[in-house]
């Protein structure tokens, strides 16, 4: 492991003192303790834990709360109550008991990751010496490095959006499945809507949404993470109520779903806002917006005909209603036909289909893809799935996906296998060129 | 070696290979019997697959009572599931008919059994319909108390849940004796498809005639029931009115089954046919029964495809009744006996014997797990189940070609240990409903299942046996005096070996699932439960072999190490299932998170025993000690032996 013994023939176990050694230089006195394979156990160690208590929490907590908190993260205060948790289900714990208070901290995913990265770089720096022995180590931890840059690259920049479509129905844009807006619309123009939209950042907290183009001002009065509702057939005398032609709709506000329930679960956002007169500073009333008034959101998919809320102004009116952040795209797609398929004599679904247009707006030729389970169409950058279908198959929900490192795994699976069969073959054929000798 | 050392093992294999053979010979019915394994063969449809009755039939009572036959209170045998399924059907009267006498129904929750006044049966727990029948109100009330607290979100208990599951199985039991299910009549034109006999009898459009006469017998037995007073209808207090309307109602629907029924020679001659077997099997007609058959065989299959037909008769003979990983679980335990008791002594002929029969035995897993990929046409894992017996192929497989090599009876021991208990897990999951079912959408890939799924249980295969190994070495260091350095080095390597195999594939399969998920919703990595028990796997398998580069273990800290690796496998594979499935129900069905921790604690207390001090170990004399302070003498003896040692530790 020596980094300073000259470059020569190997000897035998040499009988005279070694020469002086020359001073190591700064830098690797300085990496050699990072380059440690203690530290890497450690961290592994570390790792797996986190990566136990993350799966834990999401019986408490949404999946992408988890994400967040724990693997995307520097930091990390895991609570007892997840072991409580845990405990009722794996050690016959009663349910009902009191909840255990206080938490731990806990290196987050971030940490760990940029620490096993620090140390992976300085051990191979520190010990690094090129031959075929160690050939595959080299590229198994080079593929390792690329692995969890692409994770980091990922967590930073990939989108995830949906694009809901009726059979015949077209449009250029996606719905973002994670972030919000409030989005004010202008109908006064026949041709075309003018919309304004609040971001999410904006309406999580309460605070004033000034903007010039609007002859209001809105204030968030409160946030719902997330909301439960039920269809009243009479109006309700509480709680939040959003009428509807299928009947009243009463809100309530909710904790965040987990992330153990099988299918991701989809939280339902609501805002409480206060729409004031700009000028005169006159109220315009106070106004319940929930993301399922949107008929795009996952929870509604063109199930619930909730009518679009409107703030008047001086005579004229504005629509209002909490969305998906909206995406636009620059194609266009089309769907033609939808195809769900079953099992025969059951309701097993054996396969979902969606067969659309693709037109690009440069191009005037439009392409006919079919796009069905684990057949994503690859266009401009973005991928298209199929996710899921609208009730009695009147249309599709496509995921779309852009992700800047999606080629990144790949390349780097392919590394990591190739290092470990080149590092594990060499080692092998060493073991039993040795038994057999 | 003696001559006698040279034949026993062909001895031993020769034995168990003609018992096997022997349980493959179908079962021949006595003479004027009805052959029951014939009925078992016919095909039938289920959950959109065409499979053997006597499978359809097996699965169906597995679901009800947990076991594949029926048994009375004493153990003895009364009916095979076919024999079973043939009284069971087409009795339009469910809770009366020839079926309703066989306890079959599992009821251990004494709530329940009280609510239903029936006796408590410790050990046993399984009741007629028959029985249960006087109770039915009150369970119907306490399932409507249930399914009120779930509409309005309020907790469930786990009596709840034991009437939610009752009732459940009673839903299930009458749509068998009346028809709904199975789909027994086969397609009669390349237009038609599978139907019921429910849906035969429902194309039957009743005269005049019939109805009268469904009306009479009506009334007849609400007469026979309740008395003269049903005369009278408007003196009845409403409530009694209303259950006398309700039997009413029964027995009018009971009348008209029985009529549509007795008219199937009109609406579908093969649903008459196919009835005629099952009730003369079901009366005992041997004679009548044999002749149905063969017209039912020879007119009416002719629109089921030659493939399927191929495809329901091998699952019949192979998985049916030959029943291959039942057979197998009791060899591996065989195997595993003779390769402790090859220790003892005699190592080398025991041991040879040993590995035979495993390989025997495991050549019998294989054509069973071929066939079984055959008759779904898909790659071997699709299932918990399926996963369970693909994980003791490749358990027993990769420990006989550490045997092969080392030749020391470990890879025996750890071959047995994990075949045996895998298949008796896999027999315990196969209670969740047809093991060769139809895959949801996503699943319905057979590219990725066959690259990931088959990857990622090899990945936790292999763990499994990295840490059987190191159980064998911690027991063999702590209780007994055969771990000599020779044996500790050979282990040492077997648990690096195939730990390094472990990451290998843990990974590939791990990152091959992450690619399948880029496929089909465009996220590499999604975090969920499932994935991240695998990763856990990966990371746990990277940290053992960095632990021993680094020095920071050797042979005994790699062991413990390996033993931590068992409790990993064991929450990825099951323990991240139960989280999501746990948090809501209370009384949902926990014995696979009771098995994770009763597995977890003793995997703790097996770590724990490694840890042990080296000098508490029994084999510690054996191993040269450097710590303390020896007799020269045995030391140099010890040695002396270690030199002498024989690659097989006596």
């Amino acid at each position: 492991m020596s980094t300073t013994a000259p470059p020569g023939p190997a000897t035998a176990p040499d009988p005279r003192p070694r020469p002086a050694r020359r001073p190591t230089p700064v830098l690797f006195r300085v990496l050699r303790p990072i380059a440690s394979l203690q530290l890497s156990v450690v961290l592994f160690a570390i790792a797996t834990a986190l990566v136990f208590f993350g799966t834990v929490a999401m019986m408490q907590k949404g999946l992408w709360t988890v994400v967040d908190e724990y693997f995307r993260s520097a930091l990390v205060w895991v609570p007892f109550e997840l072991f409580r948790k845990w405990g009722t289900i794996f050690l016959d714990m009663p349910k009902d008991a009191e909840p255990w208070v206080g938490s731990f901290p806990f290196p987050g995913g971030w940490l760990i990751g940029g620490v096993m990265l620090a140390n992976l770089l300085a051990a191979h720096i520190v010990r690094f010496k090129f031959s075929w022995k160690r050939s595959g180590i080299v590229i198994l931890h080079a593929g390792m490095v690329a692995l969890m840059l692409g994770e980091l690259v990922t967590g930073l920049y990939a989108v995830e959006s949906t694009m809901t479509l009726k059979i015949g129905e077209k449009a250029d844009f996606v719905d973002a499945s994670r972030e919000f807006e409030i989005a004010v619309v202008d109908h006064a123009d026949p041709k075309i809507d003018k919309y304004v939209c609040v971001p999410q950042g904006m309406i999580e907290r309460p605070g004033v949404v000034r903007d010039e183009r609007l002859p209001f001002v809105l204030e968030v009065v409160e946030y719902w993470p997330n909301t439960e509702f039920d269809l009243l057939k009479r109006p309700p005398t509480d709680g939040r109520v959003l009428p509807s032609p299928m009947g009243w709709f009463r809100f309530a506000k909710k904790g965040e779903g987990a992330g153990v329930d099988g299918q991701a679960p989809v939280d339902t956002p609501s805002v409480v806002v206060k729409a004031v007169h700009s000028k005169t500073g006159a109220s315009l009333g106070e106004y319940f917006l929930s993301a399922l008034e949107y008929p795009n959101f996952a929870l509604n998919h063109r199930r619930f005909p909730l009518p679009e809320q409107s703030v008047t102004v001086d005579g004229k009116a504005y629509g209002i209603g909490l969305r998906n952040q909206r995406i636009y795209k620059p194609y266009e797609i089309e769907l033609k036909r939808f195809e769900h398929g079953k099992y025969p004599g059951t309701d097993i679904p054996r396969d979902f289909a969606s067969t659309v247009l693709v037109k690009d707006q440069r191009d005037d030729d439009p392409v006919e893809v079919r796009v069905w389970m684990n057949n994503p169409l690859r266009h401009q950058g973005d991928s298209l799935y199929q996710h899921e279908t609208l009730t009695s198959d009147s249309g599709t929900v496509l995921q779309v996906v852009r992700n800047p490192g999606r080629i990144i795994p790949y390349a780097s699976c392919v590394m990591v296998t190739l290092g470990m069969l080149v590092h594990f073959g060499i080692r092998l054929n060493g073991f039993l060129a040795k038994r057999a000798a | 070696m003696t001559r006698f050392e040279r034949v026993f093992p062909f001895l031993v294999v020769a034995l168990f290979g003609g018992w096997l053979a022997s349980q493959a010979v179908p079962p021949k019915p006595a003479e004027g019997k009805v052959d029951f394994a014939a009925l078992g063969r016919l095909p039938v449809r289920d959950g959109g697959r065409v499979m053997p009755f006597d499978t359809f039939a097996r699965g169906t009572l597995q679901s009800l009572c947990g076991r594949t036959e029926v048994k009375d209170q004493a153990g003895n045998l009364t009916a095979t599931a076919t024999q079973w399924l043939a009284a069971v059907l087409d009795s339009a009267d469910w809770d009366s008919g020839p079926g309703a006498k066989f306890a079959v129904v599992r009821i251990d929750h004494d709530q329940v059994l009280a609510k239903l006044n029936l006796p408590r049966r410790p050990g046993f727990f399984r009741y007629s319909v028959e029985e249960i029948q006087p109770g039915l109100i009150e369970l119907a009330r306490a399932e409507m108390v249930v399914q009120k607290k779930k509409e309005q979100g309020r907790p469930t208990d786990a009596f709840d849940a034991a009437v939610s599951d009752l009732w459940g199985k009673l839903g299930r039991y009458q749509r068998l004796a009346q028809n709904g299910l199975p789909e027994l009549v086969p397609p009669q034109s390349a237009a038609d498809d599978w139907r019921t006999l429910a849906a035969v009898d429902a194309t039957y459009r009743p005269t005049e005639e019939d109805e009268q006469a469904a009306h009479a017998h009506a009334l007849r037995r609400i007469h026979r029931e309740f008395g003269d007073k049903v005369d009278q209808p408007d003196a009845l207090p409403p409530q009694e009115y209303a259950v006398i309307k309700r039997s009413f109602d029964v027995a009018l629907g009971v009348a008209a089954a029985r009529t549509a029924a007795a008219h199937r020679a009109q609406t579908s001659p093969a649903a008459a046919a196919l009835s005629g077997v099952v009730r003369a099997a079901r009366d005992g007609r041997a004679d009548e029964f044999d002749r149905q058959l063969a017209e039912y065989r020879d007119k009416y299959l002719a629109h089921v495809p030659a493939e399927t037909m191929t495809k329901v008769r091998t699952e019949d003979f192979v998985l049916g009744h030959f029943d291959p990983f039942f057979l197998c679980a009791e060899l591996y335990v065989v195997v595993f006996v003779l390769g402790v008791v090859g220790w003892l002594g005699w190592s080398g002929p025991i041991h040879r014997a040993a590995f035979g029969l495993a390989v025997l035995t495991l050549a019998v897993h294989t054509a069973a797990l071929v066939v079984r990929m055959y008759v779904q046409g898909r790659p071997p894992v699709t299932n918990l189940y399926s996963s369970a017996v693909f994980i003791g192929w490749g358990a027993v497989g990769l420990s006989l070609l550490l045997e092969r090599y080392y030749r020391n009876g470990i890879g025996l021991v750890v071959a047995g240990v994990t075949g045996a208990g895998t298949l008796r897990l896999a027999h315990f999951l196969s209670s969740s409903g047809d093991t060769l079912g139809n895959l949801v959408a996503v699943l319905d890939t057979n590219f990725w299942l066959a690259t990931h799924v088959t990857t990622v249980t090899l990945g936790y295969t292999a763990t499994f046996v990295a840490g059987f190994i190191a159980i064998t070495y911690i027991a063999r260091g702590v209780f007994t005096t055969s771990l000599n350095p020779v044996a500790e080095k050979a282990l040492g390597q077997m648990v690096y070996g195939v730990i390094c195999f472990a990451t290998l594939l843990s990974f590939v399969g791990t990152v091959l699932g992450g690619i399948w998920a880029d496929y089909s919703w465009g996220r590499f990595w999604g975090w969920d439960p499932k994935e991240n028990g695998a990763v856990m796997i990966v990371i746990w398998n990277v940290l053992i072999l960095h632990a021993r580069w680094g020095g920071l273990v050797k042979n005994r800290g790699m062991a413990v190490l390996a033993v931590a690796g068992n409790m990993i496998t064991a929450w990825s594979w099951f323990g991240t299932n139960q989280l999501g499935i746990g948090l809501h129900a209370y009384g949902f069905d926990n014995r696979l998170a009771t098995g994770c921790r009763y597995f977890w604690l003793s995997q703790l207390a097996i770590m724990a025993v490694g840890l042990l001090p080296r000098q508490w170990w029994r084999s510690n004399s054996q191993l040269v000690a450097g710590s303390r302070p020896t007799d020269p003498v045995r030391e140099y003896e010890s040695n002396k032996t270690i030199r002498r040692a024989p690659a097989t530790p006596a």
